[in-house]
């Protein structure tokens, strides 16, 4: 077996508040292979954001009291604030939450992408960029005048699916989504997780996958962790913790589904090798 | 009663800009009341001493072109200039919460034009009126000053209370007392004004500032109460008989700081209840 | 959307102007009494007027039309206003209100635009570096200090600025718009006399600005930092200075324009008082002598002026703020 990707031991996330320090990550391990895709499900406040925040060091007011996080080998500890922040987007990207309001409105999003290269010192011919551009976007499925609209001009699934091209631009090795679709309806959804799987794939970069909707996380990742309260409660193949949930709040994330869900997330999960959308219909 | 008080107490404790801005307004207005008990105003009376001399053991912050007391004349200037600033902010919070109220309430035609008519009134220069109106005025007094410049400060309060009011009225707990049945009059008593006292008491002190501002910028020039002692005449009167020019630092330079530090206090306090206004709109 | 929006735009400056000519019209008649008639006299009486003052009453009484009734009279006004005739000063008879408004005009415009364009560009940046987290302590600490200066009127640094440069340590002249006796033209000793007799005026002005400025752009550069693209920019390893810079204060920038139109009417009557503790030759020190003297129709032309001068401004920035924020147009506002 190759060395992880990421690997995640003991680590701790504390924010201090006037009751205290307050524990929102609570010792929780875990590692990724390269390429792989890995979902944390967890309802709100169970610390799965805060640990996404934590691995790319934009924590506000929370501290990483204990434990390490290693990419690539390296100990991210070790690492400067200036040099994270070239690392971030280059080895790590984000997809982020809020698509809607992710965008600089008053940007065109050709220069909102456009400065990725140039904060990470990779220079273009105006000619060249434009084509990096265009291509990135049609990686996507997007057409390539986007880059000149702004972003009110764009719908919602759009903005999303700039957000992902902007997460690959630098070719990154992870990258960390979080709850990328949960501003969008349901097909949008779909079609939106299905161009992240997509480039993912293309890329070969793994993904942790942030969300709480386990039948959508069913058909996307290969393993799943369950965190409840800042613990990782529950962690395997996503298959086998569906069939067979350990945790008790695990089993209450599954009942909740309706059957007919629970029944295409599971056959999702079987017949899972990257073609999971069985009616996504974008890849 | 004793809740609010308490929770003024704790605000004020966390909050070091407003605790700062109101103990300098209350040393001032402290000052303003029990300062001209202990003087004796006939020293401010016009040829009350001898003129031009710088400060001396007698005549603390020396005298007066006209031979009044400095000392004396702003102690009994302070008061007044107060009581104008208080005055219009008071009538220009009232119209501001009664006409914001009304507009955030009833909505439609009336909140147009309410809006539409505080959206042009702040269009037009407040002085370009105000010297109008004061030009006009055969005799102007302490009272008359404060109606006058509170006629164009009452937009700012209606503009806050308006927004707060649409977005109070949506709210859950007003949106169930309509439901049960009360009356549109009850509504805004019992629900809506007393969750709006932050943003009253916000808004009471722009217009204070905003009051005084015009009215000192009236009475410098020259538009203010004539045989009156006022922080605003004091300036004019020393500029009209170019205190500057020769040197009587005495004369201008208290009744500025005076001025500067009404309005470094009334800064500090609305800056202070901005943080307050704020953080409880972020917590609800 | 843009056209839709330059027609409401529209809409209000010419309510503003409508009512400010309107206000100007009806102030003198609802005073009780007769201002005119009796400012007219006194200034007879004390022999200050000069010229053929019998002419002059009969004219403005004809002018008036005091027999008229008011629709008519209000109706004549709006004609004198479009003729952009303001009538004759009483005590300068037989100067015309116009040439004494556009004698002052270059000296206020000159001194309040560039007294708002250099107070509004360093407000605004060291309102975006006080609101700025990684900003050092020391920087934000002066900045501060210089808000503090703001809540005070304009025209009492002035008086302090005056006394200490012009009368204490002579660097700057006392008053005027350019040293007396020099005969204006374009040359070198013209432009340095104007310019070293606008210093302290424009200081002043700037001076207490530049605070106002810069809590605005605190204010609204601390919201916008909580924004999603500002995390986002944080994420993508954007360099610090590019996100205060083009995703912080890019954004904030809009609400701070917006301010300013909203500011103009306060500036201007500050600069007024500034201009009279200078005896600054332009619009506002010619208020003061109009106060000061009664000099009735010139005050009513200036303030005439003012109000639409004003009401044309901030038109202007709103036609141009959809250039600067393409979100405007496309909510319409």
């Amino acid at each position: 077996m190759d060395q992880p990707l990421l690997d995640v031991r003991n680590l701790i996330v504390e924010y201090r508040t006037a009751a205290g320090p307050f524990r929102a990550v609570d010792d929780i391990t875990f590692s990724l292979r390269p390429g792989e895709r890995f979902g944390l499900v967890g309802e709100s406040g169970s610390g799965k954001s805060t640990t996404i925040l934590a691995l790319m060091r934009m924590l506000r007011g929370g501290l990483v009291s204990s434990g390490s996080i290693r990419l690539n080998g390296r100990d991210l500890s070790t690492v400067s604030d200036r040099d994270y922040r070239a690392l971030r987007f280059a080895e790590m990207s984000l997809v982020p939450q809020g698509a809607m309001s992710s965008l600089n409105p008053v940007l065109r999003i050709g220069e909102q992408m456009g400065d990725i290269f140039d904060d990470h010192g990779v220079r273009h011919r105006p000619s060249e960029r434009v084509r990096v551009l265009s291509d990135l976007l049609a990686r996507v499925g997007l057409p390539a005048d986007v880059q000149r609209r702004f972003p009110h001009q764009l719908s919602g699934g759009m903005k999303q699916r700039v957000c992902i091209a902007m997460s690959i631009a630098l070719k990154p090795s992870l990258i960390l989504a979080d709850e990328p679709t949960s501003a969008l309806d349901v097909m949008v959804q779909k079609q939106v997780l299905g161009t992240l799987g997509k480039v993912q794939r293309e890329l070969g970069a793994a993904v942790i996958l942030i969300g709480h909707d386990m039948a959508l996380m069913a058909h996307f990742v290969d393993t799943v962790g369950v965190m409840y309260r800042g613990k990782l409660v529950e962690m395997g193949p996503v298959r086998q913790v569906f069939s067979a949930p350990q945790h008790a709040y695990t089993r209450m994330l599954i009942e909740s589904l309706p059957s007919f869900e629970k029944l295409g997330a599971f056959r999702g999960a079987g017949a899972r090798a990257g073609n999971f959308l069985l009616s996504g219909g974008v890849e | 009663m004793r809740n609010l008080l308490a929770a003024i107490g704790a605000e004020l404790a966390r909050n070091r800009t407003l605790l700062a801005g109101v103990v300098l307004l209350g040393i001032i207005i402290a000052v303003a009341i029990l300062g001209p008990l202990l003087i004796d105003p006939s020293h401010a009376k016009v040829g009350a001493t001898i003129p031009r001399s710088p400060p001396n053991g007698q005549h603390w912050l020396g005298t007066d072109g006209q031979g009044r007391d400095v000392f004396t004349a702003l102690l009994l200037a302070m008061p007044q200039t107060l009581k104008i600033g208080l005055i219009a902010g008071l009538i220009s919070l009232s119209v501001g919460v009664a006409l914001g109220l009304i507009a955030g309430f009833s909505g439609g035609i009336v909140d147009t034009v309410i809006r539409l008519f505080s959206d042009v009134m702040m269009t037009i220069p407040g002085i370009a009126i105000l010297v109008l109106v004061a030009s006009n005025v055969r005799e102007m007094t302490v009272e008359l000053m404060a109606v006058i410049v509170a006629c164009l400060s009452w937009m700012v309060a209606t503009r806050t209370i308006r927004a707060q009011t649409l977005s109070l009225r949506e709210r859950g707990y007003v949106q169930i007392a309509r439901l049960n049945g009360s009356s549109e009059l009850k509504l805004i008593f019992v629900e809506v004004l007393p969750n709006l006292l932050p943003f009253i008491a916000s808004s009471f002190v722009i217009a204070v500032s905003n009051a005084m501002l015009a009215t000192i910028g009236l009475e410098a020039l020259g538009l203010g109460p004539q045989s009156e002692l006022t922080l605003g005449m004091t300036i004019y009167w020393a500029q009209f008989y170019g205190a500057i020019v020769r040197g009587m630092w005495w004369w201008w330079g208290p009744p500025i700081i005076l001025i500067s530090l009404i309005f470094i206090g009334l800064m500090l306090a609305s800056a202070g209840m901005d943080g307050f206004v704020n953080k409880r709109l972020r917590s609800d | 959307m843009y056209l839709g929006y330059v027609a409401k735009r529209f809409a209000i400056m010419l309510l503003v102007i409508f009512l400010a000519v309107s206000i100007n019209f009806a102030l003198p008649r609802m005073m009780p009494g007769d201002p005119i008639q009796a400012e007219l006299s006194q200034v007879m009486a004390s022999g200050s007027g000069s010229g053929d003052i019998t002419a002059m009453v009969k004219s403005y009484q004809a002018r008036f039309g005091l027999d008229q009734p008011v629709w008519h009279q209000y109706l004549a006004y709006w004609q004198q206003v479009f003729s952009l005739d303001l009538g004759y000063s009483l005590v300068n008879y037989p100067e015309k209100v116009n040439s004494a408004i556009l004698n002052g005009l270059p000296w206020t415009l000159s001194l309040l635009g560039f007294a708002t364009l250099i107070s509004f560009s360093v407000g605004t940046i060291l309102g975006g570096l006080i609101g700025w987290p990684r900003t050092p302590r020391f920087v934000a600490n002066l900045g501060s200090g210089v808000v503090l200066l703001s809540s005070v009127p304009y025209f009492l640094i002035g008086m302090v600025l005056l006394y200490v440069f012009a009368i204490v340590l002579k660097w700057f002249p006392a008053g005027g718009g350019m040293p007396f006796g020099l005969n204006a033209g374009f040359n070198f000793e013209t432009i340095r006399g104007v310019l070293w007799h606008g210093t302290l005026p424009a200081l002043s002005i700037i001076l207490a600005e530049i605070g106002a400025w810069a809590i605005g752009m605190r204010g609204m550069l601390v919201s916008v930092l909580g924004e999603d693209y500002i995390s986002l920019a944080e994420a993508k390893g954007n360099r610090p200075g590019r996100i205060l810079t083009r995703y912080g204060m890019r954004n904030a920038l809009l609400p701070q324009m917006t301010r300013l139109a909203l500011a103009l009417g306060h500036i201007v009557s500050g600069a007024v008082l500034v201009e009279v503790i200078f005896s600054y030759p332009g619009i506002g020190f010619r208020l003061y002598q109009a106060i000061q003297t009664k000099d009735y129709f010139v005050l009513q032309g200036i303030i005439l002026l003012l109000s639409v001068s004003i009401a044309i401004a901030m038109f202007v920035l709103d036609l141009i703020y959809p250039l600067i924020d393409p979100r405007i147009t496309a909510r319409g506002r």
